[in-house]
């Protein structure tokens, strides 16, 4: 709530009247707003000043409508994309994250959600020499080292190791918070949303990504049935989460759990088309409910391709590639697909390989 | 320009009886509170000065710290692993054994050897730094009653002496050992719970716990339970607590976890499909860092880590013999050329 005092009217006359009307307790827009006229009155203040004031403050306080040409302008000039380093999944995204887009990752635990965060990370940091990272991690799974490999070693990244940026200053624009439980969660939130508003410092005022790993170990303890209170959490983070996205021009990614889904028949869980390989069902969906799935703008499914299989595990086949510098990486691979969008086509999937280094998805033709 | 959502009240972390109070006097957000004396509150609400002291404090937190990707490295490289004394057991997590910092899973079927890990790993910590170790006290909580402590104390005896301990003072360095490990036996699933909600008391008191092992996480949350949703949530919030013990007093966290049959249904209803998978549901797969499943194949014990956010899917061969777990005595190394297919799409 606005407190009247703070607001700069430049008229003396509008900033003496806030400070009679703070000296009887009228302190906030609400206040002002909701009070009795003969009351205000006795103040000393004339009828006239207490409509310019009011005039005033509802000026400030309504939200002005936007020509749709002006929005559209507007709209184009922020209509970037930050790359996840998979062209693959870039082509997925129609162009990557989008700048105030929030991107929801889900599914099952070793999908590769994790390790899609921190290429994209590095992805962000590499291809824009100011851009910074802020990644929130609550699965205790951040790891520096992962992250230093990647960039070392990955085919992705040779080009601007060659132009000269190190390790070191790619991995000293990611920042991490550790965070355990979702009221600490809110707290930090509420702190990044002030500190990203101030700039406060060269970091904050050069965040393009915010990434919550994850976002369903923090809030499934609290949701379900009977648990008010829990929702209020999940709302008010969901909220200021979207209002940073849009006021700083930031993609948000955060991952999800997954929970089985009912499933009573053989017609079970939500359908993949699958792109060219058929339906699909999966047993599992995205955990967090109903009311979350209202939250992101584009939510990926992560599955593993096949069930791996303890039995016979030295006979199979081995997935290998080969780097530039002659190395051959195992890899595993990985299935995504577009569980809910409002600007792609649920059901479009691709596949993403993961190796020792390297993450790899390739575009369909 | 988009003004910042006001932080309802319901957001804190405040008892019920205190929530409904500030709401019952017209307290709704964050910003309402901003001028209120403890004081004032403590009268205003009709709460002693204490409670409404918690409530301010909690408005006027800390300041958020943050640490850049190249600390984190830092951090990381400082941090000490606890050898398993299976050399294939330890370069599969990451060259030194199990990580402090971390949440550690270990899944198998019963006779895997889970019990004789932990104990080894409850007496492993103990070794001083100087000769690799991470010179810790451990914590063992004990929910199936599988803890026998003549059992540690033979591993105990054959550590000393692989550290090159003399055989004088064997018997004292022995009971040193186990006086190190702090054993907790919990008989359900609210005393599992409570436990774990107090340790933060308990790790002040001793701060140099440098491993805590559960064995097994799962035994009292496989019965009883009529609410799924409800074990789900009392698992995950177990699971937060683990997390941050791990981070804050850089210390390794090892869940023993049981495994059970998943049913798959087929597309007929004769074709259904059985595997063997770890217990507890699909949402507490997320709940440890490192992920390790421990199984029989041709006769011997096989490990696989199946999920990490640093470490390579692989599978390795250990043993667990009278001194404890070891490497297979047969020097028949894991088969580690398989089949390769280079990818090409």
């Amino acid at each position: 709530m606005t407190i009247l005092i703070s607001i700069d009217w430049n008229d003396d006359k509008l900033t003496d009247a806030t400070n009679k009307l703070a000296s009887v307790g009228i302190r906030t827009v609400r206040d002002l707003l909701l009070a009795d006229r003969q009351l205000l009155c006795r103040t000393g203040l004339s009828n006239e000043t207490l409509n310019l004031l009011t005039d005033a403050v509802v000026e400030l306080s309504q939200s002005k409508p936007t020509p749709g040409d002006v929005a559209l302008e507007e709209q184009r000039a922020q209509h970037k994309f930050l790359s996840t380093g998979c062209p693959g999944i870039d082509q997925l995204l129609e162009g990557g994250l989008a700048l105030g887009e929030f991107v929801e990752f889900a599914g099952p635990p070793a999908t590769g959600k994790t390790q899609l965060c921190f290429f994209t990370a590095i992805t962000t940091t590499a291809d824009d020499p100011t851009a910074t990272v802020l990644y929130i991690d609550s699965g205790n799974a951040f790891s520096a080292s992962r992250l230093s490999d990647m960039y070392t070693y990955s085919d992705r990244f040779q080009q601007s190791r060659e132009s000269g940026m190190d390790t070191k200053n790619i991995l000293s624009r990611v920042r991490c918070i550790p965070c355990f439980d979702a009221f600490s969660l809110v707290d930090i939130m509420e702190e990044v949303q002030k500190s990203l508003a101030d700039k406060t410092t060269d970091f904050f005022s050069m965040v393009r990504l915010l990434i919550i790993d994850s976002i369903g170990a923090l809030l499934s303890p609290m949701v379900g049935y009977g648990q008010s209170q829990g929702y209020v959490i999940m709302m008010t983070i969901a909220q200021i989460l979207k209002s940073i996205a849009l006021s700083h021009g930031i993609s948000i990614l955060v991952t999800n759990y997954s929970v089985s889904s009912d499933f009573k028949s053989t017609d079970v869980g939500r359908p993949f088309s699958g792109g060219k390989e058929g339906a699909r069902r999966e047993r599992t969906k995205p955990a967090l409910g109903t009311t979350w799935s209202y939250v992101p703008n584009v939510r990926l499914y992560f599955t593993l391709d096949e069930e791996p299989s303890i039995e016979g595990k030295e006979d199979d086949e081995v997935l290998t590639y080969r780097n530039r510098q002659g190395d051959i990486i195992p890899l595993v691979k990985r299935r995504i697909d577009i569980y809910a969008s409002h600007r792609l086509r649920a059901g479009d999937g691709c596949h993403l390989y993961i190796g020792s280094s390297e993450l790899l998805s390739f575009p369909s033709q | 320009m988009l003004v910042p959502p006001l932080r309802p009240l319901a957001t804190l972390n405040l008892e019920p009886n205190i929530r409904s109070r500030l709401h019952n006097a017209g307290y709704r957000t964050t910003a309402d509170l901003g001028n209120v004396t403890a004081e004032a509150l403590a009268q205003e609400l009709g709460v002693p000065l204490h409670q409404a002291n918690s409530v301010v404090q909690q408005l006027n937190k800390d300041t958020v710290v943050s640490i850049s990707a190249l600390e984190a490295l830092a951090r990381e490289r400082r941090r000490l692993s606890i050898s398993t004394f299976s050399k294939a057991f330890d370069s599969m997590l990451g060259g030194s054994g199990v990580p402090t910092g971390r949440v550690t899973e270990i899944c198998g079927a019963p006779g895997m050897g889970k019990t004789q890990l932990g104990m080894q790993l409850c007496v492993n910590v103990q070794i001083p730094i100087s000769c690799g170790g991470a010179e810790g006290e451990a914590i063992y909580i004990d929910t199936e009653g599988s803890f026998v402590v003549e059992r540690v104390a033979e591993i105990a005896r054959a550590t000393y002496r692989s550290v090159g301990g003399s055989e004088e003072n064997e018997k004292e360095q022995v009971d040193e050992y186990l006086s190190r490990i702090h054993y907790f036996r919990i008989h359900g699933y609210l005393e599992q719970i409570a436990l774990i909600n107090q340790m933060d008391q308990f790790l002040k008191k001793h701060p140099n716990v440098k491993l805590m092992v559960i064995d097994s996480i799962a035994f009292h949350f496989r019965q009883n339970f009529t609410d799924m949703g409800l074990r789900t949530r009392l698992l995950n919030g177990m699971a937060q607590n683990f997390r941050r013990f791990a981070d804050m007093s850089d210390m390794a966290v090892v869940l023993m976890n049981q495994m059970t049959t998943r049913i798959t249904r087929g597309e007929q209803s004769n074709n259904n499909t059985a595997t063997l998978v770890p217990a507890l549901g699909d949402s507490w797969g997320h709940a440890s860092t490192n992920r390790i499943i421990l199984f029989w194949q041709r006769e011997l014990r096989h490990a696989m880590i199946v999920k990490s956010p640093n470490l390579q899917q692989r599978t390795i061969q250990y043993a667990v013999t009278g001194d404890g777990i070891r490497d297979p005595p047969t020097t028949n190394p894991t088969p580690n050329n398989p089949r390769k297919r280079p990818l090409d799409e």
